[in-house]
């Protein structure tokens, strides 16, 4: 025997209601007959989904952060198979020895460091060559994506050998990486405050390999003149 | 009843033998009911010293499906998340086996129980793990998940 349909196929934007009293399909031909239009009637209330009977998942935005690294670093693994940041205190030292039969000539004296990062945290490639490179690369988060941070340098005025001073406008660098020999941090010269080195926008790791160099235009006298250099990554 | 009301009923029941319907399922005894799901960065290479763009985040949640009205039938449920304005989410869930695990893309749906409907109430534990993308995430968006049920 053919009953009457139970209620038309509902398509995926109108899903019905639980079927609370209703009758089932087979057997009930009699009463469908009887109550047709009001059958029909059912048939129209079709209502979207309901929201109160929706279970909800609340996403945040993604949390702001930035990475910044100046010479040996730490990461746990590296970031192409899931690592993340950790703290790392070294404080790296460039040097360079002048004989005595150069000093002051103008003859640009190569620095070297006691830097051993040569591989990068974004996937262990190694990307500089220590310990005539140092390593400096880093990035930003934020909640949207966008915006960018401000990676900058600040040096004192001066290396210091008691009383006496070298300018650290004396001390320049290059920059370049293995397999990238574009400057991303552009080369530039110390100036005794804080210059700004570029952007970094989200979502991008940037870093190069720096080589550091004396420019020796300065008698001084003999002494170990040291001064110390703070790399910046600001995120507003 | 006319004659067209009739020969219209007669058609139906001949295209839709089985008569088969779409129901929401009532999921309010779901624990927690709303989930606060802190995120993350991806990680994730994309290529050149690009990052990921994308956020996940997971929760645990004691689903309760409440599928009384259709005891002793034939039921398939689903898991199904409208579109978002956030653009694609991808969800990703695991089980502990009274459902199925499985995994969809906002405006689709997904199978996570079919057979017969002899219990009351469907339960389990998902741990469900979200992936949208971050640049379109500027506050808290609510992902409001509902399952459907398809009876025979």
């Amino acid at each position: 025997m053919c009953c009457l349909p139970e209620l038309p196929r509902m398509t995926r934007e109108k899903v019905d209601t639980p079927p609370s009293a209703r009758p089932s399909a087979c057997g009930r031909s009699a009463l469908a007959l009887a109550v047709w239009p009001s059958i029909m009637t059912l048939a129209l209330t079709v209502l979207p989904v309901d929201p109160a009977r929706a279970w909800v998942l609340t996403i945040a935005a993604g949390p702001k952060a930035l990475f910044l690294q100046v010479g040996n670093g730490s990461y746990s693994g590296t970031y192409s198979s899931g690592g993340t940041p950790l703290n790392n205190a070294t404080i790296n030292t460039v040097s360079v020895t002048v004989p005595a039969s150069q000093v002051g000539r103008g003859t640009a004296q190569a620095m070297t460091s006691n830097s051993t990062q040569s591989a990068s945290f974004y996937d262990n490639f190694a990307v500089c060559n220590p310990p005539a490179q140092v390593y400096v690369g880093g990035w930003v988060r934020t909640p949207n994506g966008s915006g960018s941070g401000t990676l900058s340098v600040t040096s004192p005025a001066s290396l210091t050998s008691g009383t006496t001073t070298i300018p650290f406008t004396q001390i320049s660098w290059t920059s370049t990486a293995n397999g990238d020999a574009t400057a991303d941090i552009p080369a530039g010269t110390f100036n005794g405050g804080t210059l700004a080195l570029r952007t970094i926008a989200a979502n991008n790791w940037v870093e190069n390999c720096l080589t550091f160099s004396y420019a020796n235009t300065l008698v001084v006298a003999a002494g170990t003149y040291a001064g110390q250099v703070t790399y910046s990554l600001v995120l507003p | 009843m006319t004659h067209a009301a009739l020969r219209l009923a007669l058609l139906l029941c001949v295209v839709t033998p089985a008569s088969a319907a779409t129901y929401v399922v009532d999921d309010t005894s779901t624990i927690p009911y709303e989930t606060n799901v802190t995120t993350r960065w991806r990680d994730s290479p994309t290529g050149g010293r690009q990052m990921s763009n994308d956020i996940e985040g997971a929760a645990t949640v004691n689903l309760r499906l409440n599928v009384q009205p259709w005891l002793n039938r034939i039921g398939r449920v689903y898991l199904a998340l409208p579109q978002q304005p956030i653009g694609v989410v991808n969800v990703e869930w695991s089980t502990q086996g009274r459902l199925l695990p499985g995994k969809l893309q906002s405006g689709e749906r997904t199978l996570v129980y079919a057979g017969p409907i002899r219990t009351s109430a469907l339960e389990d534990t998902f741990v469900v793990r979200v992936v949208a993308d971050g640049r379109r995430v500027n506050a808290a968006q609510r992902l409001k998940f509902h399952f459907e049920i398809d009876v025979d």
